[in-house]
């Protein structure tokens, strides 16, 4: 009997485990989205700084807003996650207005950060970052 | 070895990989927290929209 008790504590703390480690998985989500965004926000920025006025002008229209997006993505994902709803509300409100410019339909991202539900928000953005590679391989 | 000791070696294994598991969440969120907070501090690019 006591050994069934035993057994029943090492099973509910193996689910412990399995949640923390759905945890830890999320944070790595969240890193994943927010370094490709720093690392290409760079990148980007210094090409920008070097193009021409005509290559500017296309980077203005086709891909910087797109990028613009998806930085209040991170913004809002990380409020989210730390429960500042002030800052959540103006990343989302600033993501909806750039997206209303370039009519890009962000509801489904809206809903996965305020739901929270990482594995959609992971879906969402790389759906973005396909789009934001598709514009750049257009760039003559 | 009877199997009460193994119970208990198997409790305090679990134990430990908890801990583990703890630390290493607190890190990712660490982690996450100051790239986001890198994120912010970018200005946005020019657009034109």
């Amino acid at each position: 009997m006591r050994q069934v008790r035993k057994l029943t504590i090492i099973m509910l703390l193996l689910v412990i485990i399995w949640s923390f480690g759905c945890a830890a998985n999320k944070y790595q989500i969240m890193y994943g989205i927010s370094d490709w965004y720093y690392t290409n926000h760079i990148t980007l920025q210094a090409q920008y700084d070097t193009s021409t006025p005509e290559q500017q002008a296309w980077l203005r229209t086709n891909v910087n807003p797109y990028m613009n997006i998806m930085q209040q993505a991170v913004i809002g994902m990380g409020a989210a996650d730390s429960g500042d709803d002030v800052k959540l509300s103006k990343a989302i409100t600033e993501m909806t207005r750039i997206a209303t410019g370039v009519k890009y339909d962000v509801l489904k991202l809206v809903v996965a950060i305020r739901t929270k539900d990482w594995d959609e928000l992971e879906a969402q953005t790389l759906a973005l970052k396909t789009l934001i590679m598709q514009k750049l391989s257009q760039r003559k | 070895m009877t199997p009460d000791m193994i119970a208990n070696a198997l409790i305090a294994l679990v134990f430990a990989i908890l801990k583990a598991q703890g630390l290493s969440e607190e890190e990712a969120k660490a982690k996450m927290q100051a790239k986001v907070a890198q994120v912010e501090q970018l200005p946005q690019l020019p657009m034109d929209i």
